[in-house]
């Protein structure tokens, strides 16, 4: 009777497992026939570091979306922050004879290199977004925003305030790391140290947050409450930015911009929770602010226009890429929304011969800073994807 | 082979018809997936999972856990990539090799020590071992490190000669076999079951619990050295958070494999079998093209499933047994 009842259950899971699975498989079909014309069609996957994630899902929805809309085959995977599971699927896809384009975000730098070089020996295009991989000749572009760059410029912007403030270069800053185990967070601290260190008079407390936004309350929160004067925080990246913020209000330090006891808050990344509803208050001073939504709409572009025309299509160095130039705009695929991405913020992106530097060109895209006069831009990517409940993968 | 045989050998071999039946259901609802490279990968993308899968098996085995392998895995890798760098650039690759066995050795000792003699509780004593040891990556290592002797890479990234069997699943299967000979075979491997069933009683029996003990933490710490290896290798690197999100799988893949969570109970044909399952679904779900935001869940159904039915193995092999008795 049990050995009945246990094959049942057997059999039933494995028709519900089999069923869904066939379901995906079909749908999948199904989106590409419906829009897919039948001869240029191409197959591109898009791989992002994590998916679940309101920084990764509006990067992978850029391309989804674009790439969807004309009609050709795009799919996407989950890395779950795992570089090792990256390099595995990245090895998966170079099996898969159909697929031609990997758009990757190579979160753990060189680290998802012999997926890379994985991708390349099969004959796949491969282009970098948001980050790049090292020194990473088989892929045949990067397209990404300078973020060490950006958060020196942020860090600047600081000590400029706190010059105003004091009168000369001093004061007190908690400095928010991400994951210290990362070579992106880490050159992006680097930037921010390097301005903050250019300054004697200036003294930085730096915290680990892990990329977790909890850790990062408790931390910032543990040094608000410990250092006798704290000037600025300064985040470079979002989880630990939100996190910073939190702090600020539960230790009754977060005070608007104009207030005496204003402590100066700058990081990286907008977002529609708890940052962007921070600046409007005023207690974040600026956001030094990514195109999300436009890496991989831009990455797609050149993707096509590769496996279209060659390599030799892709922009010579020198170039300075306008709105007008390209044509990256897509629609928000969900009914309610009528909104187009991504906005032209990524404009004027420029081309960089990093060959020497990184084995290909860098399309390096603009950011944008977000204050009080501008963060309920409906052109913001944080302020889009606030609103989309589904991306659609 | 009589209806009774046949009905243990499926239930002694369940975790293997899983496996088949789950192939079976992937290739047909994509056929692509039935290509060599394909099956190969599902093996290969594991294989250095295997050896911390094994470690923590034979660890389980004993009644006890180790939350350390991937640490050690870590750590290992870690020392030796910093003396290659920076330490004492030059040294020779098997040099380094055995300082990685070494490290592995000495860690695994250091956990014996405290588990069997000092009797800490195993789960807080290896928490703190994992904490530490990745703490002091972190601090010797400071950022992923690339600098590898390129006779390190092998092992987790080559492939014999022009063919596509890669060196990590020949390891795995190698190191495998001599796990199954020192369980099945040795008397080091009878003592390690005996104190997994009953620790008193093997006791009783004449057997030193608290030597067997530290012999299994310091396998545990070779296999996890040997597992950083070809983590290494695989990710042409060593990164400063090495097998940290495989914890979990490690007794995930053992328990599938049949191996049970209060000692006493695993063989190493139902461990291969767990491990190869872990490849299955994390092959079978990218080429199936899964929506990303399912992937887990998928995982979780299938791994849900495999434990259930391994749990109910033993039950259902008792009551085929007691049957033909009758």
């Amino acid at each position: 009777m049990k050995q009945r009842k246990l094959v049942t259950l057997c059999v039933i899971a494995a028709f519900l497992f089999a069923g869904t699975m066939s379901a995906f498989a079909s749908s999948e079909g199904e989106k590409t026939a419906k829009k897919a014309a039948p001869s240029g069609v191409h197959d591109i996957a898009i791989m992002p570091f994590h998916i679940p994630c309101m920084w990764f899902s509006p990067f992978t929805a850029g391309g989804y979306w674009y790439l969807q809309e004309k009609g050709h085959k795009v799919r996407t995977q989950n890395a779950g922050w795992d570089t090792k599971q990256m390099n595995t699927i990245l090895k998966t896809w170079a099996e898969d004879p159909n697929l031609e384009a990997v758009i990757i975000a190579p979160l753990g730098g060189e680290e998802v290199l012999p997926g890379i070089r994985a991708l390349k020996q099969a004959g796949k295009v491969v282009a970098l977004s948001n980050n790049e991989a090292g020194y990473c000749p088989e892929a045949d572009f990067c397209v990404r925003f300078d973020s060490p760059q950006g958060c020196y410029d942020g860090a600047v912007e600081v000590v400029k305030m706190l010059e105003k403030k004091y009168g000369e270069a001093k004061g007190v800053v908690i400095l928010g790391l991400g994951d210290v185990r990362n070579s992106e967070h880490l050159e992006r601290a680097a930037g921010a140290r390097k301005a903050f260190e250019e300054h004697p008079g200036i003294k930085i407390h730096e915290f680990v947050s892990d990329m977790d936004a909890g850790k990062a309350v408790t931390e910032t929160g543990t040094l608000l409450r410990t250092l006798p004067k704290v000037d600025a925080v300064f985040s470079v990246g979002m989880l630990e930015f939100m996190g910073m913020i939190n702090a600020l209000k539960r230790e009754e330090m977060a005070f608007p911009k104009g207030n005496p006891k204003h402590i100066i808050c700058v990081g990286m990344d907008s977002c529609p929770d708890v940052i962007n509803p921070a600046v409007k208050e005023g207690i974040v001073d600026f956001v030094i602010d990514q195109p999300v939504l436009s890496y991989n709409a831009l990455a797609a572009y050149y993707v096509l226009k590769i496996l279209d025309e060659g390599k030799g299509a892709l922009p010579k160095p020198g170039t300075v890429i306008q709105p007008g130039d390209v044509d990256i705009k897509s629609k928000v695929p969900q009914k309610d929304l009528d909104i187009t991405v991504p906005a032209d913020m990524w404009a004027p992106a420029k081309v960089f011969d990093t060959n020497k530097q990184f084995g290909h060109i860098w399309i390096k895209t603009n950011y944008s800073i977000i204050d009080d006069t501008n963060v309920d831009n409906p052109a913001l990517w944080s302020n889009i994807t606030g609103q989309v409940r589904d991306y659609g993968f | 082979m009589t209806s009774k045989k046949l009905q243990i050998f499926f239930l002694d071999n369940m975790i293997w018809f899983i496996n088949l039946v789950l192939v079976v259901l992937f290739v047909a609802i994509e056929p692509g997936l039935l290509t060599p490279k394909n099956l190969i990968s599902m093996i290969y993308s594991v294989s250095m999972l295997g050896l911390l899968v094994l470690a923590q098996a034979i660890v389980l085995i004993s009644g006890n856990f180790d939350l350390s392998v991937g640490a050690i895995a870590g750590i290992a890798m870690t020392v030796v990539a910093v003396v290659h760098e920076f330490g004492m650039p030059g040294t020779p690759w098997w040099v380094l090799l055995i300082m990685m066995l070494l490290v592995g050795t000495g860690i695994g000792l250091y956990n014996g020590f405290f588990v069997a003699v000092l009797k800490i509780n195993p789960f807080l004593q290896t928490l703190g071992t994992y904490t530490f040891f990745y703490g002091l990556m972190l601090i010797i290592g400071k950022r992923t490190l690339f600098k590898l002797p390129k006779a390190l890479i092998i092992p987790g990234g080559a492939r014999f000669g022009g063919s596509i069997v890669p060196v990590a699943v020949v390891i795995l299967i190698v190191v495998s076999v001599i796990v199954h000979i020192l369980l099945a075979k040795t008397s080091l491997g009878r003592k390690i079951y005996a104190v997994g069933s009953n620790r008193e009683a093997a006791r009783a029996c004449g057997i030193s619990v608290e030597k067997t003990l530290i012999w299994v933490f310091v396998l545990s710490g070779i296999l996890s050295s040997i597992g950083g290896l070809l983590y290494a290798g695989y990710m042409n690197c060593v990164t400063m958070d090495l097998a940290r999100p495989d914890l979990f799988l490690t007794f995930a893949g053992a328990i599938i494999g049949g191996v049970a969570l209060d000692g006493g109970r695993g063989k190493v044909s139902g461990i291969f079998g767990g491990i190869l399952l872990l490849g299955i679904m994390q092959i079978g779900l990218t080429i199936l093209k899964t929506p990303p935001t399912w992937r887990e869940t998928m995982n979780g159904i299938v791994l849900i499933a495999a434990i259930l039915l391994n749990t109910y193995q033993t039950r259902l092999k008792g009551y085929v047994l007691a049957k033909s008795a009758t």
